[in-house]
């Protein structure tokens, strides 16, 4: 069983907040990562990440030191700092089948969260339903977040080319009334 | 071409979302296309393409490189070609059977495609040199398209095009067709001797060079079928085409309406019209032309006092009436009566091509108008005899004039012979085959007596509006009336074909000649083989 890399810390039906296991190690922005659970695992899109003290009355300050001598000469401020990653929730796992709409619970507070696997990525993205799940979530930067998707379930499917223009249509069918916004979300997914 | 069904109407046709892997391009206006709806199968030709899109701002976007993925996924599909279908046919999917006019649409998304011979052969008839008789293919395709040459003669029909669109050779495939099948007895006013003997025809070599080389006319197809007339032997003997007769025409077979055709050629006016009336009354239709015209100075002057007519009106008259008179053919007396011996010929079967050599104009127009009233009236009086005793009918009669404007023209049309013709449609069992390049100078009653029409490319809007008064679906035709190449494609519309189509006119040549000569043989094998057979078994009888 592949080692987690976050817990989750506040949950509702549609994201969910984790704390990253070790600091500075979040999973990639636009990468799925899945809930472990034996019945029912949840799969979501990380699309923010936030590094912060730990302690609100004792906020970093700028020392003017570069990390590795910050390291040695005071390493206890790296003792307060906490990454969390903040996961859009686009489908789930039931008895092995992938799902691609919402799950029937929430992930449950402290479980444990780990990255996708290569199979994961390409059974999960092959249902391209993520897409309109994150246009109409309505958190930040969705755009971005769309087009680091497209990008990256691509490379996990034979015909690159031909996965970007199905996933194309699908976006162009969503934003039949924005095309300028559909152009600009392409334009990030291939160079 | 493959597409599917997106909206229609039957007022309006329908439109078809090409496949994404075709383009607009892939598509000509006049193209043959099938739609395959639940029920029924619809024969339509592609009226008009468009490029369409189902959001504006697409349209505009130019797609710059960057762009290569939006323009992947938005051309084709969000950005398509549109196609207007004018369904006209529909048949049973399941049985094979005839096609009838359509009365509904196909459902939406029903699939559309590119039709194949299968289809044509199905619409148009497979070519047997009776009844279907093929003049060409539709674009872009090779199998044949064929007129029903017993429809195609049963009303009149016309065969419009400007000049060097391919009309005289559209003219004659279908007077071989025609001559072929039996379908009807050809009289033919060769106006530029085009049809009987030998012409010549111009071709470009590839490199801007026209080359001359020699088609040949229906007297060499069917030798012994074509009888040719000529009013001008020694043009017959400089180009060394053969001929049958010589006609000529006598003074006394000219009447005041004969002239009258040629108002505007011989500058006639109202008083001169009146005058000859008057000359005809008083010296009899037979005698009035010859008289007038060899009148004397003096004696002009005479008459004129004699019957109260106006000296200067008669001289006029007279100083007019000179180019009719001059004309080589005409002659005082005449060794035989050249209508006679034209009903000789038809009644027997056998097709009539009148020559006109370097007539000019002014002749050809009297001699075909001459001809064509007595050989009327003796079809009337034939029919009427028939209609009594029903015996002897004769034979269905086509009539072809090349010119057509000049004695159809709406001043003229309601007086003449071929005005009364195509009017009576097939009556008295003639009827008109019209060669013109001026649809718009035909009088549009008689425009829209036409049973088909054969139009090569036409220029002048009203030329094509003239040809399609009174034609359904006519805004859609005209579209493809426009697109038509100049050279050799045509659009067949009207009673010889069971919906419009466009055609590359087929080949006339060698092939052309061999085609239509070889089942000729093939014909006498048999008759011989049967004739052999007869005695044979005749003898084992005995
Ligand atoms: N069916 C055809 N077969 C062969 N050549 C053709 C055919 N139709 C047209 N052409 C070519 O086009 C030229 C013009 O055709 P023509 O029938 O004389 O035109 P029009 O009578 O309309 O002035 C001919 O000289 C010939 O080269
Ligand atoms: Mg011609």
């Amino acid at each position: 069983m592949p080692t987690h890399i976050g817990e989750v810390i506040e949950s509702k039906t549609t994201q969910f907040i984790c704390q990253a296991t070790e600091l500075h190690r979040a999973p990639d922005f636009g990468s799925f990562v899945q809930v472990q659970d034996e019945h029912c695992s949840i799969v979501g899109v990380v699309y923010n990440t936030t590094t912060v003290s730990s302690d609100p009355s004792r906020k970093p300050v700028a020392y003017g030191q570069t990390e590795d001598e910050l390291r040695r000469q005071q390493p206890q401020i790296f003792q307060l700092l906490r990454t969390y990653f903040d996961v859009l929730v686009v489908g789930y796992y039931q008895n092995h089948q992938y799902c691609g709409f919402l799950p029937p619970q929430p992930s449950r507070i402290h479980s444990f969260v780990q990255q996708c696997s290569d199979g994961q990525y390409k059974e999960i993205s092959q249902n391209i339903n993520y897409i309109s799940a994150i246009l109409s979530s309505g958190c930040e930067c969705t755009d971005e977040l769309v087009a680091a998707l497209i990008r990256n379930c691509s490379r996990y499917h034979d015909d690159a080319t031909e996965y970007q223009r199905r996933v194309g249509s699908e976006l162009r069918r969503l934003l039949a009334a924005d095309y300028e916004r559909f152009k600009t979300i392409i334009r990030r997914v291939r160079q | 071409m493959k597409g599917r069904i997106v909206r229609g109407s039957i007022s309006t046709g329908v439109e078809v979302k090409l496949d994404p892997q075709y383009t607009v391009e892939d598509v000509k206006v006049g193209n043959f296309a099938v739609i395959e709806g639940r029920k029924y199968r619809y024969f339509s030709l592609v009226s008009d393409v468009k490029i369409e899109s189902t959001n504006p701002a697409m349209l505009v976007d130019s797609f710059e490189d960057e762009d290569e993925l939006a323009r992947e996924i938005i051309v084709g599909d969000s950005i398509f070609g549109n196609i207007s279908l004018n369904p006209m046919l529909m048949a049973d999917k399941e049985q094979v059977g005839e096609t009838r006019a359509v009365r509904t649409i196909p459902p939406h998304s029903s699939p559309v495609r590119t039709a194949t011979d299968e289809d044509v052969a199905h619409v148009f008839g497979s070519p047997d040199n009776k009844v279907f008789f093929s003049m060409g293919t539709p674009l872009e395709m090779d199998s044949p398209v064929c007129v029903n040459l017993p429809k195609l003669v049963e009303r009149c029909s016309g065969i419009f095009g400007k000049a060097g669109t391919g009309k005289t050779f559209l003219t004659r495939l279908a007077l071989a067709g025609i001559t072929k099948s039996q379908a009807a007895v050809n009289l033919i006013f060769d106006a530029h001797n085009e049809y009987g003997w030998e012409a010549t025809k111009e071709e470009d070599r590839g490199d801007g060079v026209l080359q001359e080389s020699h088609v040949k006319g229906l007297k060499q197809l069917f030798p012994s079928r074509v009888v040719i007339f000529t009013l001008d032997p020694e043009s017959s003997r400089r180009r060394g085409a053969k001929f049958d007769h010589e006609i000529n025409l006598a003074h006394s077979q000219i009447t005041p309406e004969d002239v009258l055709l040629l108002q505007s050629q011989l500058n006639l006016n109202s008083t001169a019209t009146e005058t000859m009336h008057l000359l005809s009354g008083k010296m009899g239709a037979e005698h009035w032309f010859g008289l007038l015209a060899e009148m004397a100075a003096e004696e002009m002057k005479d008459y004129a006092e004699e019957h109260g007519l106006h000296l200067g009106a008669l001289q006029a008259l007279q100083r007019k009436l000179k180019r009719v008179y001059d004309l080589p053919f005409m002659k005082d007396k005449i060794p035989f009566d050249a209508v006679d011996k034209i009903m000789q010929y038809l009644n027997a079967g056998k097709h009539v091509v009148i020559e006109f050599g370097s007539t000019q104009l002014l002749g050809y127009m009297m001699v075909t108008n001459i001809l064509t009233k007595r050989i009327h009236a003796e079809y009337v009086r034939r029919m009427e005899k028939y209609q009594a005793t029903r015996e002897n009918k004769p034979p269905h009669l086509v009539i072809s004039i090349e010119e057509a404007h000049r004695f159809l023209s709406p001043e003229l049309a309601r007086d003449t012979i071929f005005a009364t013709i195509a009017r009576e449609m097939r009556k008295f069992n003639v009827t008109l085959l019209l060669v013109d390049q001026r649809t718009s100078g035909i009088d549009s009653e008689v425009m829209s007596q036409i049973g088909t029409k054969i139009a090569c490319k036409l220029d002048d809007e009203s030329d094509v509006n003239a040809l399609l008064t009174g034609v359904h679906d006519a805004k859609n035709l005209r579209n493809i009336l426009y697109s038509l190449d100049s050279k050799q494609q045509a659009l067949i519309l009207g009673h010889a074909v069971p919906m419009p189509v466009v055609i590359k006119t087929r080949n006339y040549d060698a092939q052309f000649y061999n085609e239509i000569v070889e089942t000729n043989y093939q014909e006498n094998d048999k008759a011989f083989n049967e004739m052999v057979n007869d005695m044979y078994n005749d003898d084992e009888e005995i």
